[in-house]
């Protein structure tokens, strides 16, 4: 190898090093607005006192044993700026083309403890029209990392003049004309 | 001059005509201006007209007493409604504030609790967001049939019923910390003056964590067709119109706003205990109802309907709004003229029972159809003939008002203790005990719970595993009726109204076929050891005792075995008998995942696997398909059985070989799946997990528990010549599927993140979708399947959406492939589903539903098809 060709090796290298650490700098700097490992409990601020991590309460604890059982916990995720946009997705896949100005302001951050693990979550509220742009709103519990569902409540409660015209699900005629094996 | 001087003179003379000229001038322009303003219209029947208000008329508007049926006859409208035949005279205070917004107030002991601004009225939720100001006359008088005419109106008649129900539930709260002397527990909490929860705002002025806003709104003319609602989210109510015809709104019937009104009414009693203040409130909120029918939904619009009965004392609701076009009025009592069926009347013989008007429909009385409404008007017409009962009972019926107000407040009082029980997520049912006189009981501790499992899992318990039923809410409602009214133990203690005694009450519940139970589930049984009560966690209570029913009393209220309810299968006898609907056709399944978000049910499917891209409408279950799935139960019994509930929701029914795994062997539970197709009958399968668990990986030590709730579905793994039922995530791994946990079904990342331990690997291949794995269904007659009850001959042969579970299937599935889905059925006139043998009939508690000893256990069986 001559030696110029040694340079021009030398700084295409020393160009891809550059880029792969700012780029995964970039990458870690956007993957959590905490950045410390998920369930190192010593980076995150304690209050025994009034059960809370950081701030948020901590819901779900055993019953009696909410003090000496705080600092024990491991939590499976953490908070990014993605959350919303995982349950946009969600609700958007459920409604189709046709809902319009969805809307998701979250009301509550917390830790929520079940089934053996901790996890950072937003108590949302959902809006968003409909089609003939009646709107609906209800609440959703998500995951504060990716925005999963996690709990669905406080929906509408509709009364229409005539019950009948609510909607119905017809059932196939292969059924009950013999054509179904 | 003498010109001008003769033109002075003139002036002169005619300065006083002049003068007089001006006056007159004056008065004519300020009639004319006066005239020019709106704000001046008076009510064509008003003996006075208003030219100015002289303060005696500030706050003040004319309004509607009630809907143009009542006050104008039944031939009045739907066409060219005009509200100002039907105007009160005499001007009604609207609200003492600046503005369109209405206070709420609870007087507690003293000086009360009020909170400003507690009602917001509006017109549209497109309109403006600030509520109308006071005129600068200081009335709220606009001209009649104008938008801010029914939001003044609106505002009257919430104002009205905000009074009348915080008046009650102050008496209600009254005589529930009365139970503190005799220490007895009761479930309105003490601390509610502190926690404010009798009305939507949380806990501060600047704590709006719990709802959008902390007043509620009031939508007079909103943009919703031929329907109204309440949003518990807002909260908000909304009260639409018909574009056929113009001028014609549901807030012209003030029986609708008060209907309306109930359902948010329920809201605020059902979460009467979900807060303690400001940091320590339960994130979620209970509420009655589901979507499509069901049973809980059915009690929410009863009761609704009952608040109507209880503002205006008439026995009828809806006439206008929901009557005059659409003939769907609904009466209150059997003595209705709307009840036009022979033998419906106010007499044991003659009530509107359960199960066997649940579908019945008045205006139709010839088509049956399943809706919460039809079903609601059994526990409405129960609530007013309760409310009679107790005005003869207890002497009440000479008062000037007949004694409506003192029976209602009755009513009223077993509501709220009802309705705060059952909707307690924190889970504790009752309180702790404290010595000191100004607040009598503090918020329970300690690992007991009372009521709804436990505080993590309440939600689930109270909306699936055990939720409101007519067979649950009344036996609670009963349980009420005999701690407060009936209750007669002198000197000790004597209830409100001893003359009601328990075996009135019970003929009555009886009456209606809603003595559904055999004991009052009194003894305060902890929700996961049967060996602790409410007096081992406070010693100051009482001894609990078991309060049988008298089963002299059950003549109507048939209850039926869990052993009678089966999956249809063809038989020579029923050749169009069918065992499971299935609906794969992919537009149908968008309609129904749209129908369910516009209902404010979130579905969420895992779309990288499953879509109903994939549904090819053959009527069979195939890979990556989303489909509904209707299994078509089976009673074998001579009497009807209602309140049939499907799960599917995870349970109690596998013992975990492996922590590292999840691997499991499903429990014997039944002859179907045996011990030779890898079935265990020991171990775990002894016994009901007491605490309620995901079979999901703990994300410390990376392991599955020991003991846990699994997916209801399992795979045929065939090894040579043995077949075996394992699960989901066995099957994957030995079969050589090489699914990754990214393939599975419920797996979600971020974009950033790495794993979602949220998900579960044992229903990465087959699931019921979480929001939509349990079914309802409202009536099966005896010796006949569902659809033949209720579809077959109803209008439009067609399913309600609650009668639908959802399956989605994952895309590499092999075709071939064969699953069993344990899927857990009960209903409400149950013999043997609520009460535990061993127990002298005393009622299963709350982490028996993890199990299948409360239930029949469905088998469905199915195959992948190609």
């Amino acid at each position: 190898m001559t030696s110029r060709s040694f340079k021009i090796l030398s700084i295409i290298l020393a160009l891809f090093i550059l880029t792969y650490l700012f780029v995964g700098q970039k990458k870690d700097d956007s993957r959590s607005t905490l950045s410390t490992p998920k369930n190192d409990l010593k980076k995150h601020v304690i209050d025994v006192d009034n059960l809370k991590i950081d701030g948020r309460r901590v819901i779900g604890l055993p019953a009696g044993k909410e003090k000496e059982s705080l600092p024990k916990i491991h939590l499976s995720n953490r908070p990014t700026n993605e959350w919303d946009k995982g349950l946009e997705n969600a609700i958007r896949n459920q409604g189709g083309d046709g809902i319009k100005d969805v809307q998701l302001k979250s009301v509550d951050s917390f830790i929520w403890t079940q089934d053996g693990q901790s996890l950072f979550v937003e108590s949302v509220i959902v809006s968003f029209k409909k089609p003939n742009n009646e709107e609906i709103s209800f609440r959703v519990l998500v995951d504060s990392e990716t925005g999963k569902i996690l709990k669905n409540w406080d929906q509408p409660i509709f009364d229409p003049a005539n019950p009948r015209d609510n909607f119905r699900i017809k059932i196939d005629p292969r059924y009950h004309n013999g054509s179904e094996n | 001059m003498n010109v001008e001087r003769h033109w002075m003179i003139q002036l002169l003379l005619n300065r006083s005509t002049a003068r007089k000229l001006a006056h007159v001038l004056c008065a004519l322009a300020l009639t004319l201006l006066a005239s020019c303003n709106p704000t001046e219209l008076t009510p064509k029947n008003a003996k006075s007209s208003v030219m100015a208000n002289d303060g005696s008329l500030t706050g003040m508007a004319y309004v509607y007493e009630d809907s143009p049926y009542v006050l104008g006859g039944p031939n009045y409208g739907p066409s060219n409604v005009s509200m100002s035949s039907f105007l009160n005279p005499l001007a009604k205070l609207i609200t003492p504030n600046n503005s369109l917004t209405g206070n709420c107030t609870m007087n507690f002991y003293g000086p009360g609790v009020t909170i400003n601004d507690c009602v917001r009225s509006l017109s549209k939720a497109s309109a403006s967001t600030q509520p109308l100001p006071r005129k600068a006359d200081g009335t709220y008088i606009f001209p009649t049939d104008s938008s801010e005419f029914y939001q003044v109106n609106s505002l009257y008649h919430v104002n009205l019923a905000n009074k009348m129900f915080h008046d009650k539930l102050n008496f209600a709260y009254q005589q529930a910390m009365n139970m503190d002397v005799y220490d007895e527990p009761k479930s309105i909490p003490s601390y509610l003056m502190s926690s404010k929860l009798f009305w939507f705002k949380a806990m501060s002025s600047i704590d709006k964590k719990i709802f959008n806003f902390d007043y509620l709104t009031t939508y007079s003319q909103c943009d919703l067709e031929g329907n109204a609602s309440f949003n518990p989210t807002g909260p908000t109510l909304c009260f639409g119109g018909l574009k056929q015809h113009p001028g014609f709104y549901f807030i012209q019937d003030p029986s609708v706003i008060y209907h309306e009104l109930g359902h948010a009414y329920i809201a605020l009693m059902m979460n009467l205990r979900n807060g303690v203040n400001s940091s320590n409130y339960h994130p979620l909120r209970s509420n009655l109802g589901g979507f499509g029918y069901d049973e809980a939904g059915s009690i929410g619009e009863g009761v609704a309907d009952y608040f109507s009965y209880m503002m205006n004392k008439r026995e009828r609701l809806g006439e206008f709004a929901l009557g005059k076009i659409f003939k769907q009025a609904r009466p209150l009592t059997e003595s209705d003229d709307l009840h036009s069926i022979p033998g419906i009347e106010e007499t044991p013989e003659g009530r509107l029972s359960y199960p066997q008007f649940l579908l019945y429909d008045p205006n139709n009385p010839d088509v049956i159809f399943e809706d919460v409404h039809y079903a609601g008007q059994i526990v409405s017409h129960y609530l007013v003939a309760l409310t009679k009962e107790l005005k003869t009972s207890c002497s009440l019926t000479t008062q000037p008002d007949g004694g409506h107000d003192q029976a209602t407040s009755l009513v009223l009082l077993l509501l709220s203790e009802t309705l705060s029980e059952l909707g307690d997520l924190n889970a504790r049912g009752v309180d702790g005990y404290n010595s000191g006189m100004e607040n009598f009981s503090i918020p329970l501790t300690g690992s007991d719970y009372f009521v709804n499992l436990d505080v993590t899992n309440s939600f689930l318990w109270s909306q699936f595993n055990n939720p409101v039923t007519f067979r649950r809410f009344f036996q609670t409602f009963a349980k009420n009726i005999n701690k407060y009214i009936s209750y007669y133990s002198p000197p000790t203690r004597e209830g409100i109204c001893p003359l009601f005694t328990k075996d009135k009450s019970e003929k009555l519940l009886d009456d209606y076929g809603l003595l559904l139970f055999k004991t009052y589930n009194d003894n305060g049984n902890s929700t996961k050891d049967r060996n602790r009560n409410i007096q081992t966690a406070v010693s100051q209570y009482a001894t609990p005792t078991l309060t049988p029913v008298s089963e002299n009393n059950r003549r109507k209220s048939v209850l039926v075995s869990k052993e009678l309810i089966e999956l249809s299968t063809r038989t020579t006898e029923n050749p169009d008998r069918v065992g499971f609907y299935i609906i794969d056709n992919s537009s149908d399944m968008e309609a129904v995942l749209k129908e369910l978000l516009y209902k404010g049910f979130t579905v969420p499917t895992s779309p990288n696997v499953s879509g109903t891209i994939y549904n090819n409408n053959n009527i069979r279950i195939s890979p990556g398909e989303i489909l509904g799935l209707i299994p078509n139960l089976l009673n074998k019994s001579n009497s009807p059985i209602a309140g049939v509930q499907l799960l599917a929701t995870d349970w109690d029914h596998v013992h975990i070989t492996e922590t590292q795994t999840g691997h499991f062997k499903p429990c014997v539970i039944d002859s179907v799946t045996t011990e030779e197709q890898g079935g265990e009958k020991n171990g775990t399968c002894t016994s009901t997990d007491t605490n309620y668990k995901r079979l999901i990986k703990d994300s410390a030590s990376n392991t599955f528990p020991s003991s846990a709730a699994a997916p209801v579905c399992m795979v045929l793994s065939e090894e040579g010549e043995t077949s075996k039922w394992v699960s989901q995530n066995e099957f994957r791994k030995k079969q050589g599927l090489s699914l990754l946990d990214k393939d599975c079904l419920g797996y979600s990342t971020s974009t950033v993140s790495d794993q979602d331990f949220t998900f579960n690997p044992h229903e990465c291949l087959v699931r019921f979708l979480p929001g939509a794995n349990d079914a309802f269904y409202s009536k099966i007659e005896p010796q006949k399947s569902y659809y033949e009850s209720v579809i077959k001959d109803s209008e439009g042969g067609s399913f309600n959406i609650g009668n639908v579970l959802l399956l989605e299937v994952n895309k590499w599935i092999p075709p071939g492939t064969k699953f069993r889905c344990r899927l857990r059925a009960r209903f409400s006139n149950c013999s043997d589903c609520y009460t535990d043998g061993n127990f002298s009939n005393d009622d299963f508690i709350d982490s028996d539903y993890n199990g299948h000893k409360p239930f029949k256990v469905i088998n469905f069986d199915f195959e992948i098809n190609d």
